[in-house]
């Protein structure tokens, strides 16, 4: 019983040094697991595969709506989708509803022409990436860019008028304005907005945070896949065959031991709980 | 030689154990790292949006280039004559080098040859301008018009397109739920999920229906309803977890690479600076605390 007592009083900071031990070893030691994508991930891969895959002159727009608080999170994604499209030939255009997503957007360009993969390739990838900008004003912007991009990003290349013009759009969210804004104010106007085409093909990267409130989108076809949180972006560079090296997946051992050090918790918490006031009831 | 990469490394590390200093107790370095991150987060905020917007899109479209004008009158004179007066005040009379505005209106990278000056942009600058008397007491009633035509134009464009992404396309979704796989055979995964999916929703709308009492066989479709819910709230929860550890991983990753040589071991200096202080700070908290009991 006194067992009990110490389990049910552990110091938080207890849980926090173990937390941090169980979280730094994996990295410390460079481990690694083996990593499969999730049907969400999939999809999203599969969607800009075949949209972008022995084509050429094609444009992705990626907006950068989350900030460095999340950068562990969407950073990876951001890296492996540009990679993605680039080695195809395509161009990459970016922009960001988030004052801070500027930042990260010019980070995750540099990071992604370091690249060795990149480096590589025959042709100048930097003439495939252009920058347009942060634009505030959240889903008023994006109304604006359906119809005219001028209006919101003067400097934008004249071959783009409006988001019609573009062949895929991703959105990496971390929260407001980001993946529902451009669902609610681009994907689903566009069906009627850009005639000629039809719908645009939109997809998401977000946090894990907003995973829940996004998957029904999914479901319904009006997010073509999805990569949530670190795991989804593993996921993604496990189907471009880079998950030995990959930003995201060389921190999954760390994130699949931790969460088995909270499932170890919850279990040692309840079972705690349960047979405390079992032995109190009875003592009544 | 102190490189920006070195710099960069020392701050950051420092940074981060500061506030993750919270989690012991609140202390003093915990709140100066917290002040100086919201002060850097505003002030980072005021610079981009200044010369990614409003730069670019507001004071561009009301002065854009004066030679790039395809007009001329005195009325366009007068016009940037107010320009000329904010470009004299931004440069302290020409005592300073022009940063913030250009002489003679705002170049703009646009594909066109001539400008024309968009008046109607007076609008949002007058509101924008109203915003600011917030800071002033007495005038900051004026604010609310910005703010009510805020709200007003943000609960109109919501109205319509969250009818139609948020209900009608779910709806609609509900309706073509696949039964087939991908070979047009019948997956009773498929079937058996969006069984689930189709009982725990209807389910969950009859919890919020309050007109009934929930008893008998409303009663218990609404603690299905109840089960729904709290599997979802589970599954939040779960994410959430998911995500806050990594976070705490992308900090960590941070800290094990500015432990290295090559940035003059930052985290780990920076680790002993923290707890040295910490130790002197709360050893004479405890002193003082334990003073203040006594007398």
């Amino acid at each position: 019983m006194k067992v009990l007592q110490i389990l049910n009083n552990i110091d938080r900071r207890i849980i926090y040094l173990l937390l941090s031990v169980v979280v730094m070893v994996p990295l410390i030691l460079e481990s690694k697991i083996d990593i499969v994508a999730d049907p969400y991930s999939e999809t999203a891969f599969n969607e800009i595969e075949s949209e972008f895959a022995g084509e050429l002159n094609k444009k992705m727009l990626i907006s950068f709506d989350y900030g460095p608080s999340t950068s562990t999170e969407v950073n990876p994604m951001a890296i492996a989708i540009m990679k993605h499209v680039l080695i195809t030939g395509n161009e990459v255009h970016t922009m960001a509803l988030f004052d801070t997503g500027l930042a990260v957007s010019e980070q995750a360009v540099e990071k992604v022409l370091k690249d060795p993969q990149i480096q590589e390739l025959s042709f100048e990838v930097e003439e495939n990436i252009k920058q347009l900008g942060y634009v505030a004003g959240g889903e008023a912007a994006i109304k604006n860019m359906l119809k005219n991009i001028e209006s919101v990003f003067p400097s934008a290349p004249s071959d783009i008028k409006s988001l019609c013009d573009y062949d895929f759009i991703v959105t990496l969210s971390s929260g407001t304005p980001g993946t529902m804004e451009w669902v609610s104010y681009a994907g689903d106007p566009s069906e009627k907005q850009c005639k000629d085409r039809g719908a645009i093909k939109l997809t998401t990267g977000v946090t894990a945070v907003q995973a829940p409130e996004s998957i029904p989108f999914v479901g319904t076809g009006q997010l073509k896949g999805m990569l949530a949180g670190l795991s989804g972006a593993s996921g993604y560079e496990a189907l471009m065959e880079y998950a030995d090296r990959g930003l995201a997946s060389e921190k999954m051992p760390a994130q699949s031991w931790a969460h088995l050090l909270i499932i170890f918790l919850i279990v040692i918490g309840n079972i705690t709980y349960f047979m405390i006031n079992k032995r109190d009831s009875e003592n009544d | 030689m102190i490189s920006y990469g070195i710099l960069e490394a020392w701050l950051v590390a420092f940074f981060t154990l500061a506030i993750l200093s919270f989690l012991i107790d609140d202390n003093p370095i915990y709140k100066a790292a917290e002040h100086l991150f919201a002060g850097a987060s505003a002030g980072y905020g005021v610079v981009i949006a200044y010369w990614q917007y409003i730069e670019p899109t507001l004071l561009g479209k009301l002065w854009p280039q004066k030679d790039k004008l395809d007009q001329d009158s005195i009325l366009i004179d007068v016009w940037y004559s107010i320009y000329d007066i904010f470009y004299q005040i931004t440069t302290l009379f020409g005592s300073i080098d022009p940063i913030l505005l250009t002489k003679s209106g705002v170049a703009v990278d646009i594909h066109t040859e001539t400008v024309q000056i968009s008046y109607s942009f007076i609008v949002p600058l007058i509101l924008g301008l109203l915003m600011l008397t917030r800071l002033i007491p007495k005038m900051s009633w004026l604010a609310r018009y910005s703010i009510a035509y805020i709200v007003g134009v943000f609960a109109g464009l919501r109205a319509y397109n969250m009818v139609q992404s948020y209900i009608l396309k779910q709806i609609k979704g509900f309706t073509e739920l696949a039964l087939y796989d991908v070979n047009q055979e019948l997956d009773i995964f498929l079937v058996l999920s969006n069984f689930i999916l189709v009982v725990g929703t209807i389910c969950a709308l009859f919890y919020f229906f309050f007109s009934k009492q929930h008893d008998g066989f409303m009663g218990k479709v609404s603690r299905v309803g109840i089960w729904t819910l709290m599997i979802s709230f589970g599954g939040a929860f779960g994410y959430t977890v998911m995500a806050r550890i990594s976070l705490l991983i992308g900090r960590f990753d941070k800290l094990i690479e500015y432990s290295s040589s090559q940035y003059h071991y930052a985290s780990l200096w920076c680790l002993l600076i923290i707890v040295v202080t910490l130790l002197a700070y709360f050893i004479s908290k405890n002193k003082k605390d334990v003073k203040i009991n006594n007398t």
